[in-house]
């Protein structure tokens, strides 16, 4: 028994630790600080909605100015497209011959005209200025750093101006649109600009050293970029055809997704850049102030969290320290108490082994008996089973039998009663019949019964008077007789005694005579 | 006392004086000494041996004796052992005196304690075995008070039975 108690404490260490579990629960956080510096508007709209705090607070552009912007910038995108199927339009000309309309379709060859001289040209240039590259590479190095993105963009505007043709912002726009359409040719064209920006300088600066060379280049730069006013101005005839012909426009339409990968990008940029615009022109200075005010706010508010959390964590690792230290006491503990167990354990598996030796002992004895005990049982079982089976049997038999003996009689009482109910119908009916004829006779027996008295009483009556002449007379017969019989007594007594006085007196004679 | 063969002898002594007592009847009446007598006469020796059958009995009688063709007599031998029997057994013997004058009373219907001639005569002529003339005459004569004029049938009974023995 030492083993069970040895358990039970055993058990009731083990169960003291879900408390110390509990106590090292971190504590929630505090709540957010509230922030009494946003202004009432602000903090109005955030509580409505925070996502749509910093969407613009009108839908519709109000001044003129920003409105012709947008415009401009809807038609640039317009016209970019129409540009950037260009080379498609060009390659199946024949296809959309009909539907473009024969000025369009005469514009657009000569544009394709152009183009490929333009084509040719560039080849030229860039063989040039390969040439010139593998023995100026050094200073070519040296000058790419330089080249910034607006770099390409100034340049070109002073080639145009030095073309002479006046540029609106949305002119440079759609030339730049027009240069990038082609899109087999505009990484080689932004290419060749690139080298064409950089060779000016480059030419400007080495003039003395490379003449030959140079002046053939500028020979092919400048017919390049007449040509490319060429195509500059095809491309705003085509432009202003296309504007004028609107079924055109409708056919090209279909065709946009014919376009290049790059012209697309372009084209999505394009957009991108229209929505941030029409922000910025929906925007006003001071909701732009106020907006930026909400951000500043948010931002120190994030800052404060930040530091709060800081702290925050920084008390939990301490108090996750100490619990950590305290699971350690623990451990030790458990450890002191789990080799105690062990201890108890081998104890107590010698003292089961002890046991269950003993314990298989018993059982053996116990199995031996209880098999014993079972055959003999088994036996009797068998036994009774047999007897049971036999009982079963005979019941069953008899019980049929004695079905079979109800069946009879039941159907037999059946019978009886069936033929008992017709008996009885039967004869009810002829009781009735009976009893009708009965009573019906009854009533006449009434009948005659009163007539039978009034007659019996006459009968009784004549009777009486039969009766006393009866008597009267057989009273008169009696005495008759009674006198014949007196009569004949004497006559017969008269004649014998006059016989024997006459012989008397013969005798006295006849005596006398005699003797 | 009288042993059975006395008795006997008693009996048989007896019979043969009855038997000659018939004899000496029958004799008396056998004119012709033939051991016959005339039917007429049998109803006489019948009275004179003391019986008094009325004639219906009497008739009775003359039936049993009679020969099978009648011829109007009746043999001793027959007439013997008949009458021997009936005084043997003691038949047709006078009816006493009381008897006799019951016989009168009844016909007496009126109690009167008598009997008119007339009476007397429309019984004994109408009644029973009615008598004749001359045997109605014979009684009347005899029984009718001569003072009276009437049967005194209480006294002429008397007489009568006082004869007789």
């Amino acid at each position: 028994m030492a083993t069970a108690a040895m358990a039970r404490t055993l058990t009731e260490t083990v169960g003291v630790e879900p408390t110390l579990q509990m106590k090292l629960q971190i504590p929630n956080p505090p709540q957010g600080k509230s922030v009494a510096l946003m202004n009432n508007r602000l903090r109005n709209r955030l509580r409505l909605d925070p996502s749509r705090a910093l969407e613009p607070a009108r839908k519709k552009i109000a001044t003129i100015e920003a409105q012709r912007v947008m415009s401009v910038f809807e038609d640039t995108i317009l016209k970019s497209e129409i540009i950037s199927l260009m080379p498609f339009i060009v390659e199946n000309l024949e296809r959309f011959r009909i539907s473009l309309g024969s000025e369009l379709s005469d514009l657009l060859e000569q544009h394709a005209v152009i183009l490929s001289s333009y084509e040719d040209i560039k080849q030229a240039l860039d063989r040039q200025m390969k040439r010139n590259a593998a023995k100026k590479k050094p200073s070519r190095q040296s000058r790419s750093p330089t080249m910034s993105p607006d770099d390409p963009e100034g340049n070109q505007v002073l080639d145009e101006d030095a073309a002479g043709v006046v540029y609106t912002p949305s002119g440079t726009q759609s030339r730049q649109e027009s240069e990038r359409g082609t899109p087999q040719q505009s990484g080689s064209r932004r290419q060749s600009q690139a080298s064409m920006a950089s060779s000016r300088p480059s030419s400007s600066q080495s003039v003395g050293s490379n003449y030959s060379m140079d002046s053939q280049m500028e020979r092919t730069v400048r017919s390049l970029t007449m040509v490319a006013q060429q195509l500059n101005t095809s491309s705003k005839n085509v432009i202003r055809a296309f504007q004028t012909n609107p079924s055109a426009m409708n056919t090209i339409k279909h065709e946009y997704a014919k376009r290049g990968y790059e012209a697309q990008t372009f084209i999505d940029y394009l957009k991108e850049l229209k929505d941030i615009l029409l922000n910025k022109l929906l925007t006003t200075p001071e909701e732009e102030k106020e907006r930026m005010d909400y951000l500043q706010e948010i931002s120190k508010r994030e800052r404060n969290n930040a530091a709060i959390i800081e702290k925050m964590e920084a008390e939990l690792k301490a108090a996750q320290d100490d619990k950590d230290e305290e699971v350690r006491k623990k451990n030790d503990v458990i450890r002191g108490l789990q080799a105690d167990l062990r201890q108890i354990q081998k104890f107590s598996e010698d003292h089961i082994r002890r046991v269950n030796a003993e314990a298989d002992k018993q059982k053996a004895a116990d199995k031996k008996n209880s098999e014993g005990r079972k055959q003999r049982l088994q036996q009797e079982v068998t036994q009774l089973q047999t007897q049971l089976q036999n009982l079963v049997t005979e019941h069953r038999e008899n019980e049929q039998e004695l079905r079979r003996k109800k069946f009879k009689y039941e159907t037999e009482v059946e019978n009886w009663i069936q033929r008992f109910d017709q008996d009885m119908g039967e004869r009810q009916d002829e009781y009735e019949e009976i009893d009708a004829v009965y009573t019906e006779e009854k009533k006449q027996l009434h009948e005659l019964e009163e007539r039978f008295k009034t007659l019996e009483a006459e009968y009784q009556q004549i009777m009486e008077e039969r009766k006393q002449a009866r008597e009267r007379r057989e009273a008169a017969e009696r005495e008759l007789a009674l006198m014949v019989k007196a009569s004949t007594t004497i006559q017969a007594f008269w004649r014998s005694f006059k016989v024997r006085k006459a012989l008397k007196a013969r005798k006295k004679k006849g005596g006398k005579k005699k003797k | 006392m009288a042993g059975a063969d006395e008795q006997k002898d008693n009996t048989d002594s007896i019979i043969a004086d009855i038997q000659k007592r018939i004899t000496e009847a029958f004799d008396m009446f056998d004119h012709e000494s033939n051991k016959t007598v005339d039917v007429r006469e049998v109803g006489t020796i019948i009275r004179s041996l003391g019986c008094c059958p009325s004639e219906a009995e009497l008739h009775d009688m003359l039936n049993m004796i009679e020969e099978e063709e009648p011829t109007g007599y009746i043999r001793f031998e027959k007439f013997l052992p008949m009458m021997t029997k009936v005084l043997m057994e003691r038949r047709y013997k006078p009816v006493p005196e009381d008897q006799l004058l019951r016989a009168f009373q009844v016909l007496d219907a009126e109690g009167k304690g008598y009997l008119s001639q007339e009476e007397l005569t429309k019984y004994m002529t109408e009644e029973g075995e009615p008598f004749n003339q001359e045997e109605l005459e014979e009684m009347l004569s005899a029984a009718v008070d001569p003072d009276k004029g009437s049967i005194q049938y209480k006294e002429y009974v008397s007489i009568m039975s006082l004869e007789e023995t």
